[in-house]
C-alpha cells in the first residue's frame, strides 16, 4: 500500500482539480432548465385549462352525434401532451441537480403536478389561456380544434368577432375573416364580451346565418379584467 | 511529507488544504486506501491487482474533481460514491458483474447482522460466514448494495443516500426488504442445517 501512495502520487504529480464554475455551472444549468420546462409546462396546462374549461361538453351531442367522438374531436390532447413532457424534462432536470436524488421520485412528481396545476391557473387567470384564440386557423388545426369546430355554419355552428350591432342583427366575421350577417331576431342572446360568441342556427345564405342561440365564446376566469365589468 | 499532526483535522478541512496545495491530498489517501480497498473487494470479484488500479483511478478522480465536492455532504460519502462508480464502469469494462461478496475473518459482519436480523439462535460462525456470503451474492444487487453500506461499511441511512443517490426512503425500503429476503434464507439454511 505504501507503493501504491507514491503510484497515486505521482499519477496527480501533473494534475489539476478542474475549475469550481464548470461544476457550478452544470449545477445552475440543471435548476434553470428545471425551472424553464416547469413554467413551458404551465403555459401548456393554461391552455389546456382553458380549452378543458371552455370546451362545450353541453353540446357534445349536436356536435359530434356522440360523448366519445367529441371527447376526441375537441379534447385539447396536444397540450395535454406537451404539458406531460414538459413536466419529465423538468423532472429529468431535477433529478440530476445535485442533491435531487434525496427526494422520492413520487414526490418530487407530484410536488410539480401541484406546481404547474397553480401556474396553470394563474397564468390561465390572468389571461394567457385565450390567446391560443388568436393564432391563425391553420395552427388552430393542431392548437386549438374548437374554432374549427365552431367554423361549420352548413352544421348549424358559427363563431367568431361581432363587428356591428343593430336591433335585429349584427355583422360577424368567422375565424376563416369571412363576414356574415346574422339575424338574431328570434335568439337567445347570453350575455357577452369582446372575445367574441358562438353561434348555434342555421345557414340561410351565403353570407346570412339565422341565430337560435347566441353564447360567449369563452368563460371568464377569475381576475381577468372582464370580470370585473358590467356585461353588455 | 509526514502526515503526523493532522489527525484532528477534518476530512473538509483537509480538502481545502489540498486545493490550496497538492502534498496534502497524502492525508487523505492515508485515511481512505485501505477502507476504499476493502470496500472495493466487497461489491466485486476483481483480483488484487485489478483493485489497486481501481484504487488509483479513483484518488486520480477524486483529486481532478475535488472542486466539485459540496461540504454539505460528507466527505466519506462522497468518496464512496466515486469508488462505487468506478467499480461500475470497471464491470462494464470488463463486462464483469460482481461475484463475490468479500467478507474478512476479523469482521464484525457477524455480530452486526446477527443483531441487524433480530436473529436469536446462536449460529455457527464459520459455517454461516460461508453461507452469508452465498446469501448476500443471492439477493438483489440493489438489496446487496446497501445491506453491504449499512453492515459491513456500517454507514447511516444518510450517507448510504449520498453514496448510491437515492432517497433516505427508499435506502430504508431497500434495507427491509434487503433483510427479510436475507433473514428467509438464513432461517431456510437453519431448518435444514
Amino acid at each position: 500500500m505504501t507503493n501504491l501512495d507514491n503510484q497515486i502520487l505521482d499519477k496527480i504529480k501533473d494534475l489539476k482539480p478542474k475549475a469550481r464554475w464548470k461544476f457550478l455551472f452544470k449545477n445552475y444549468l440543471m435548476w434553470s432548465l428545471a425551472i424553464i420546462f416547469l413554467i413551458f409546462a404551465s403555459f401548456a396546462c393554461a391552455w389546456l385549462i382553458y380549452l378543458v374549461v371552455n370546451n362545450d361538453w353541453e353540446y357534445s351531442k349536436a356536435i359530434a352525434g356522440n360523448f366519445w367522438d367529441f371527447w376526441i374531436a375537441s379534447f385539447p390532447h396536444i397540450w395535454f401532451v406537451f404539458t406531460i413532457v414538459f413536466l419529465l424534462i423538468s423532472y429529468w432536470n431535477l433529478t440530476h441537480t445535485e442533491k435531487g436524488y434525496r427526494i422520492q421520485k413520487k414526490h418530487l412528481i407530484f410536488l410539480n403536478v401541484l406546481i404547474i396545476l397553480f401556474l396553470g391557473f394563474i397564468f390561465c387567470s390572468f389571461g394567457l389561456g385565450n390567446t391560443i384564440d388568436s393564432i391563425d386557423l391553420e395552427q388552430s388545426k393542431i392548437f386549438n380544434q374548437r374554432k374549427v369546430i365552431w367554423l361549420n355554419p352548413e352544421g348549424g355552428f358559427l363563431a367568431g368577432q361581432v363587428s356591428e350591432k343593430n336591433e335585429n342583427s349584427f355583422k360577424l366575421i368567422d375565424f376563416d375573416g369571412k363576414l356574415w350577417t346574422i339575424d338574431i331576431e328570434d335568439a337567445n342572446i347570453t350575455p357577452y364580451t369582446e372575445d367574441g360568441v358562438k353561434i348555434l342556427g342555421t345557414k340561410t345564405s351565403e353570407n346570412t346565418f339565422k341565430a337560435k342561440e347566441i353564447l360567449p365564446w369563452s368563460r371568464i376566469f377569475l381576475f381577468e379584467k372582464d370580470f370585473f365589468k358590467e356585461l353588455p | 511529507m509526514s502526515i503526523r499532526g493532522f489527525e484532528n483535522t477534518t476530512d473538509e478541512e483537509v480538502v481545502k488544504l489540498v486545493l490550496k496545495d497538492q502534498k496534502y491530498f497524502i492525508i487523505l489517501v492515508d485515511r481512505y486506501k485501505e477502507k476504499l480497498f476493502r470496500y472495493i473487494s466487497r461489491i466485486s470479484n476483481f483480483n488484487e491487482p485489478e483493485r489497486e488500479d481501481i484504487l488509483q483511478d479513483v484518488f486520480v478522480k477524486v483529486y481532478v474533481n475535488l472542486n466539485s465536492f459540496n461540504s454539505s455532504l460528507k466527505f466519506s460519502s462522497w468518496i464512496y460514491r466515486i469508488t462505487r462508480n468506478e467499480v461500475i464502469n470497471n464491470f462494464r469494462k470488463f463486462k464483469r458483474r460482481p461475484q463475490i461478496a468479500r467478507i474478512d475473518p476479523d469482521d464484525d459482519f457477524m455480530s452486526r447482522i446477527r443483531s441487524g436480523l433480530d436473529l436469536e439462535n446462536e449460529i455457527n460462525i464459520k459455517v454461516d460466514m460461508d453461507y452469508i456470503k452465498k446469501v448476500l451474492n443471492d439477493i438483489n444487487d440493489k438489496y446487496k448494495d446497501v445491506l453491504i453500506l449499512k453492515f459491513l461499511e456500517e454507514k447511516d441511512y444518510r450517507e448510504i443516500s449520498d453514496i448510491l443517490k437515492i432517497p433516505m426512503g427508499t435506502v430504508a425500503t431497500y434495507i427491509n426488504r434487503g433483510k427479510k429476503e436475507l433473514k428467509q434464507k438464513i432461517k431456510k439454511y437453519d431448518k435444514f442445517r
